[in-house]
């Protein structure tokens, strides 16, 4: 088989693999209660989650089969579409702004969002452009300039749509792709100062200073914005060494919001315990450490900036879950890649890891 | 080139170092919350997803010493509703509408409880058997039945006063209810279930089931007969024409200490002791207190005896009053002084100047004796019964104490007492000088039948000596047999007692009119099994003196009593002592009757106490047994001779209206044809112009002094 001939990193295979077939089981555990109960059907989210996953797997193999080296012509047009279905995401909810974050396009029957999609459409462009002006990434009229208004076109749209989780995904990929690409560290020192303001001013102004002490100290506002990180850090705490056993949590009665989504890992946590949220760790320690060599090896500079925006994309937005989840950082809505209930994202999130599979089974290759 | 390719190698590789620590960190404070945090965190987590439903314990049976209940504990089911289960049914409109049918509540309410946000809303608690069927049968979503206890008291009245009743928890209210409340109560049990944040219970999840345990069982000394025999005569006289406030008896077996009765009228149901007011709820016979009058004098009696300050041989004399600090105090027969009498015969006749006597030498012997005697017979302090609310009495304190305090307290006036406290000192006397605390309770079972506590006699202290003490008992059977308490005599019993009557002090005054007659008795006198004590506060009417209505109380009481308990049926000492001692002590001035209407002639003696028994035929009384202007004891027949010609030239006979009240001085005069001119408003004949037994024209009129008693002494009465 061609797969086998080609040799691709089978660690990251197995890693993504095992992490979606642990999400399959979150998903079924956390949701049943409440599918039951809404749709009167215990597997509601199970059977969806599990179709996402087949879609998923269909994208990866596909992305892997059609190759990252074409994408190099398609990348400038792909940016373009997602930046079009972006604003027209923002054109067809601009009636429905009072109903919060409306991040869903529905095209002939298929809803899907297209933050999800602008993610891995950014990488693709940031890398086109850092391939064809490598040499001249420390000049700022062709090197920071350029990439930061990409960035904040990108993160400005996304950011419209009350999605600043994603956004700020985007951002800290885009940074440190940047970064790695050559970017002179003055220019970067700048841009985290100013991050750090407009994220600063973000908080202030959207979303008050009282998210913030709800952070420090969620029971000072328990049944405000400390309500969730309460409810998330009860599941947890619930857990210990082993967990109270695979089904067996009830934080999923409702206590728990997002339980299938965002909150995933806090009822993983409870169920499994420490030695379950552990193997989870570990198993995205071992991804972004295996994407990140396969960038490193990859003599060709296209394939090495988008192994290195795959991976670092799905690193943070990992990083950003369990954080929130152990209330290690200040509760925003954003889900755990592979594991987390959502079509759009784990068919995105598989499609990319066809990508980076098939780099690293050309990491010799110009 | 090779710089570049120098430079992403480098920088990725520290990537992977931060991306790395960013990891660590995240499992850092995972390991904190899970093992740090974790204990405190479950817990919250625990209570917050479980609710807990109490399932109430079974209150302990109340029984009474022959295993009849008296209080008992039935199941009724309440209805409650899971108003998150009836808002989602979407029929609360329509399942409010049948609930409010059915229980007969309003609908608004309950459709705003079984709407609410709460996990459980009580809807009625402890519904009728047959609408609670209704319910279940109805089986509307959201709306269930649960099992409670229901208190019953099965015998409605019959020691309501004592028993008390329990709330709808099931909790202790009044009465042995709540002095028993720790044994009768038991541990409520629970079901821990868990719930979800809009309150449905979760299917298949374990439920903790924490098992109740059942309250004890009680049984008291109470004996259902008895107390039903008490509580029977207590009716008759509420019914009677003496219209009491309230009357009580209390039956103590005083060998043991154990109450064989405790009754009280007026009375309630506990099982619907809502439509009662507390007055009706009390249980007096240890809750109030009252002046005991003439029963002290059993205290007296056996403290003289004790300390030797009299003696069987000494000899008093009574001029009708007994002067001390510028206060005189009268004797209740004043009007014919008892002149000289042995120390019986003073407690036969009550006689107050005796008493008085009695009690300063006493005093006079030891400061302070009387007092230490009092109070070693219990007085002044809780008697220690288990009920609640119980009173200790008043008593003057000892440091005020003056002679006079002394004087009056000798003949039972000027100390207040509870009836259980009366009770239990006379029956020290009866116990062979032996003071035993009062008991209610027999015996404590728990459920299968095993005795937790059981009976045993408490012995506070002795009193007086096992000789003083049957000597005072053969006094008290002589007053019956000779004395004030004739109407205490049973055919075929030995029994002894001591009548009371105290004026009742209201606002700090002796109110006028206003009495409580007393008797306390034991039977059978030589070998005392029962005590028994009886009270009727405030009689309306003519009588009111102990020996007229609380000894004929006693008696109806305690000839059931003795009978029931198959005392041995003993020969009084002196045999022939019922029929001596009418003919021989005189109590009551017999009117003179003689030219008055059969009509009219009834309703004199009637007034004075007396039955009436006439023979032959005519309009006008011509002759009367006893004759007037002499003394029969109250209650004794009158035996009228009836004929056609009047006598004396039709003059009326002027009766003696010394003690009398104004009405009734008013409705002799008048009944006799004769006008009142009255000096005074208040208080009792005190001198009459013409004297008693002149002879008189029909409609003149008799000039009657009337004046108060003096406060702090009253005349008393036997």
């Amino acid at each position: 088989m061609k797969l086998g001939a080609r040799k691709p990193d089978w660690y990251i295979f197995c890693v993504v693999a095992a992490l979606v077939g642990i999400g399959i089981i979150m998903v079924f555990s956390s949701s049943q209660y409440f599918a039951q109960y809404e749709y009167d059907n215990v597997y509601h989210f199970l059977k969806k989650q599990l179709l996402h996953a087949a879609i998923g797997f269909i994208g990866m193999f596909c992305a892997y089969q059609f190759g990252y080296k074409k994408l190099r012509y398609l990348s400038y047009p792909i940016f373009a579409v997602v930046l079009v279905l972006l604003a027209a995401v923002l054109l067809t909810s601009a009636g429905d702004e009072a109903g919060g974050a409306e991040r869903w396009l529905n095209l002939g029957g298929f809803r899907f969002q297209p933050s999800e999609l602008s993610k891995l459409a950014a990488v693709l462009a940031v890398s086109k452009y850092i391939s064809i002006n490598y040499r001249r990434m420390d000049t700022g009229k062709y090197g920071f300039w350029p990439l930061l208004a990409l960035m904040g076109v990108t993160c400005g749209l996304v950011f419209k749509q009350n999605d600043l989780s994603t956004a700020a995904v985007i951002a800290g990929t885009l940074f440190i792709m940047m970064f790695v690409g050559g970017v002179q560290l003055r220019y970067l020192f700048g841009t985290m100062i100013a991050g750090a303001a407009a994220v600063l001013a973000i908080i202030l102004g959207t979303f008050r200073i009282a998210r913030i002490s709800a952070w420090l100290d969620p029971w000072s506002d328990p049944q405000g914005y400390g309500f969730q990180a309460i409810q998330s850090l009860l599941a947890i705490g619930s857990g210990g060494l082993t967990g109270v056993g695979l089904g067996a949590g009830g934080s999923k009665w409702y206590y728990l919001p997002e339980r299938h989504t965002d909150f995933i890992f806090s009822v993983l946590c409870e169920e499994l315990g420490f030695l379950g949220g552990l193997i989870v760790i570990a198993l995205f320690a071992i991804f972004v450490w295996r994407g990140l060599v396969v960038a490193v090896k990859c003599e060709d500079t296209f394939g090495a900036m988008v192994a290195l925006g795959i991976t670092t994309m799905i690193g943070l937005q990992a990083f950003l879950n369990l954080g929130v989840a152990t209330g290690l950082v200040p509760v925003t809505g954003i889900t755990l890649p592979f594991v987390s209930y959502g079509g759009t994202s784990l068919v995105m999130s598989l499609t990319s890891v066809g990508l980076l599979l098939d780099i690293s089974s050309k990491t010799g290759e110009k | 080139m090779a710089r570049k390719k120098i430079e992403i190698k480098t920088r990725t590789t520290g990537l992977i170092i931060l991306l790395l620590i960013m990891f660590s960190a995240v499992l850092f404070k995972l390991a904190f919350v899970q093992f740090v945090q974790g204990e405190k965190l479950q817990a919250e987590a625990e209570s917050q997803r479980t609710r807990e439903v109490v399932i109430s314990a079974k209150r302990g049976t109340i029984y009474d010493c022959h295993g009849n209940t008296l209080a008992v504990s039935i199941s009724a089911d309440s209805v409650y509703a899971n108003p998150s289960v009836v808002k989602k049914s979407g029929q609360a409109e329509s399942t409010a509408a049948f609930l409010a049918e059915k229980l007969g509540m309003d609908k608004d309410k309950i459709l705003s409880k079984i709407t609410s946000g709460n996990a459980f809303e009580w809807i009625k608690r402890k519904a009728d058997f047959d609408v609670a069927a209704a319910i279940k049968e109805a089986d509307l979503p959201g709306i269930d039945l649960v099992e409670e206890n229901q208190r019953y008291y099965p015998q409605k009245e019959l020691a309501a006063n004592l028993l008390g009743f329990a709330g709808i928890d099931n909790q202790g209210l009044e009465g042995l209810e709540i002095s028993l409340d720790k044994n009768l109560r038991g541990v409520d049990g629970s079901i821990i279930g868990y719930f979800d944040v809009v309150n449905q219970e979760i299917p298949q999840t374990a439920q903790i089931y924490n098992e109740p345990t059942d309250g004890y069982d009680v049984v008291l000394t109470i004996d259902e007969n008895i107390q039903y025999f008490a509580e029977r005569e207590l009716n008759k006289v509420m019914a009677s024409e003496l219209d009491p406030k309230s009357c009580s008896a209390i039956i103590m077996n005083p060998k043991t200490g154990e109450i064989l009765a405790m009754a009280t009228r007026p009375t309630y149901d506990p099982n619907n002791y809502g439509d009662y007011t507390t007055k009706d709820r009390r249980n007096p016979l240890v809750q109030d207190s009252y002046e005991p009058g003439s029963t002290f004098k059993i205290v007296t009696a056996s403290v003289a005896l004790e300390e030797k300050t009299a003696s069987l041989t000494s000899r008093y004399y009574d001029p009708g009053y007994y002067a001390i600090g510028g206060h005189k105090i009268k004797c209740w027969r004043h009007y014919k002084p008892h002149g000289s009498q042995s120390f019986a015969e003073v407690m036969q006749n009550s006689c107050n100047p005796g008493f008085v006597k009695i009690g300063l030498d006493i005093e006079n012997k030891t400061e302070g004796l009387f007092y230490k005697y009092i109070k070693a017979f219990g007085y002044g302090k809780q008697t220690g019964i288990d009920i609640s609310g119980e009173a200790t009495g008043i008593m003057i304190a000892e440091t005020n104490l003056k002679p006079i305090n002394i004087a009056t307290i000798s003949i039972g006036q000027g100390i207040s007492v509870t009836p259980i406290q009366m009770v239990t000192a006379v029956s020290a006397v009866a116990n062979g000088g032996i003071l035993l605390e009062p008991q209610i309770v027999r015996q404590i079972k728990n459920g299968e039948g095993d005795i937790i506590s059981d009976f045993q006699v408490k012995e506070v202290r002795r009193v007086i000596s096992e000789e003083t003490a049957n000597t005072v008992c053969e006094l008290l059977e002589s007053v019956v047999t000779k004395g004030t308490a004739k109407r205490a005599y049973i055919e075929g019993f030995r029994v002894g007692g001591k009548t009371g009557t105290a004026q009742k002090v209201e606002n700090g005054k002796y109110a006028d009119g206003k009495y409580v007659a007393s008797f306390i008795g034991i039977a059978p006198a030589n070998d005392p099994q029962v005590v028994c004590l009886v009270l009727i506060d405030e009689p309306k009417g003519y009588l009111y003196q102990g020996g007229q209505i609380a000894a004929p109380l006693f008696n109806a009481i305690m000839t059931d009593v003795l009978n029931y308990m198959g005392t041995v049926s003993q020969i009084s000492q002196d045999n022939a002592g019922k029929v001596w001692g009418e003919q021989e002590k005189q109590q009551i001035p017999v009117t003179d009757v003689t030219n008055l209407s059969l009509a009219a002639a009834n309703k004199v003696l009637s007034i004075y106490g007396f039955k009436v028994k006439s023979s032959g035929s005519g309009e006008v009384v011509t002759g009367q047994t006893p004759a007037g202007l002499t003394h029969a004891a109250s209650a004794s027949t009158i035996a009228l001779s009836l004929g056609n010609n009047s006598k004396n030239n039709g003059k009326l006979t002027v009766p003696d209206l010394t003690g009398r009240h104004i009405s009734e001085a008013a409705e002799i005069l008048g009944a006799m044809g004769l006008s009142l001119k009255k000096i005074g408003n208040e208080g009792t004949a005190y001198e009459q112009i013409p004297v008693p037994g002149s002879l008189v024209n029909e409609g003149t009129m008799i000039t009657v002094n009337f004046q108060i008693p003096s406060q702090d002494v009253t005349v008393l009465q036997p």
